[in-house]
């Protein structure tokens, strides 16, 4: 029964193993994808090479059969596997400033670190960046906590917000996926690079 | 883009996604009925208390709006309709499993002072993976004794006066009255709360953390 962890299959110490290896893979492939460049990741919002999102909503509906039929063959408990609190308007407002930085830097935190590994510079000064931000927020924290806190929803998932099946969800996501790799090839065709664009 | 040999793997994969999507629509619902029970975890829960929580730690999370929680009240639809807690949902016993309480917030049970139907049902709950399961100490006569009605003992010290002084703000908001030094009122006069019948005497109310003992 997964968790693995939850259910205390194994302990703290070889969790810290099994997310070293389980990063280092999932870095190696994020690299393989071709999220460790910045231009590429940033051409996707010039609708000019749309790998970024294909890769992603791949990995997102393989993940979510995944977790959905493991749930469903009685193989995982879904309710453990944890999700952050919703805090419906700061949570809007910090994805904003994360979507703004990610056209204007080219990257997003994780692609960030990836990029660095292969020994880019650009990145390098996105990370700095992150923790001066990261330690400037902390010094702000106290005069916006109230706005922070605000809207607070609990762990909710869409399901459960709707009173609807979690299936229904499911079938909507692939359908929603399948309309973007399809909406995807004909943007490319359309504005992506043509041959002789140098790229 | 290389778009001729992926694009065959990739509409295979792109209808075995539909095809799993499509099945996800009639599967319905991942989580099962079936429980699977640790021992040892819930032994371990009980034993470092963590599944209780006091009437006037709750009163402040009603108070503070905390969305992080759903109230279940245990006992029938009758005494529910006459009074039940600011909030509480009515769910029996029998309806508990069936019933789609979120697993993701904390979930307190009450009942009356008897703590054996909460109990019942706090180990169905954790037995169905919930792990979050809080009982009501004492239920819903010690919420009575120390959030609506609190009263002081001639005997308390300054602290127990301080928390007193407090309580008699919070039971105000609940729509009962605090009822002074060992008072013999009885609060079942109060609008909207009928038969509800303030204990006489009693400690002042602790504030919250170790639940305090009681004979019930």
């Amino acid at each position: 029964m997964s968790p693995f962890y939850k259910f205390g299959y194994f302990g703290d110490e070889a969790s810290f193993i099994i997310a070293f290896i389980t990063g280092i893979g999932f870095g190696f492939f994020l690299e393989k994808g071709g999220f460790g460049s910045g231009n590429k990741l940033a051409a996707q919002f010039y609708f000019k090479d749309l790998t970024v999102f294909k890769v992603m909503f791949t990995a997102i509906i393989t993940a979510m059969l995944g977790i959905f039929f493991l749930g469903a063959f009685g193989l995982m408990d879904i309710s453990m596997v944890y999700t952050t609190d919703t805090f419906m308007i700061p949570q809007i407002v910090g994805g904003l400033l994360l979507g703004l930085g990610f056209v204007v830097g080219g990257y997003c935190p994780g692609t960030s670190i990836v990029s660095c590994s292969i020994g880019r510079i650009d990145p390098i000064f996105y990370v700095i960046g992150i923790f001066v931000g990261i330690f400037i927020y902390g010094e702000v924290y106290p005069f916006i906590s109230g706005f922070a806190n605000s809207t607070p929803m609990g762990r909710i998932t869409i399901p459960e917000y709707f009173n609807i099946s979690y299936g229904i969800i499911v079938f909507l996501v692939v359908l929603m996926a399948i309309g973007g790799f399809i909406g995807s090839e004909w943007v490319e065709k359309k504005y992506g690079y043509k041959k002789g664009d140098g790229k | 883009m290389a778009i001729n040999l992926p694009k065959t793997i990739n509409s295979k994969l792109a209808a075995l996604a539909v095809v799993l999507g499509v099945i996800a629509l009639f599967v319905g619902n991942p989580m099962k009925n079936n429980a699977k029970v640790n021992l040892y975890e819930i032994s371990q829960k009980i034993e470092e208390s963590k599944s209780k929580v006091s009437p006037e730690t709750l009163a402040e999370w009603i108070i503070a709006q905390k969305a992080d929680f759903a109230l279940v009240d245990l006992r029938d639809e009758k005494q529910f309709n006459e009074y039940h807690i600011t909030q509480a949902e009515n769910i029996q016993l029998q309806k508990l499993i069936k019933s789609n309480l979120p697993k993701t917030q904390k979930i307190i049970l009450y009942s009356d002072n008897d703590g054996f139907v909460s109990a019942q049902a706090w180990f169905l709950l954790i037995s169905k993976n919930y792990n979050n399961v809080y009982v009501l100490d004492g239920g819903l006569d010690k919420w009575k004794k120390n959030v609506l009605f609190p009263s002081l003992s001639a005997t308390a010290n300054s602290e127990e006066k301080a928390k007193f002084e407090k309580m008699k703000e919070v039971c105000k908001f609940f729509g009962g009255m605090a009822l002074g030094v060992d008072s013999t009122n009885s609060g079942a006069s109060v609008a909207g709360m009928p038969k509800l019948t303030a204990p006489a005497g009693g400690g002042a109310a602790p504030k919250s953390g170790k639940p305090k003992k009681e004979g019930c």
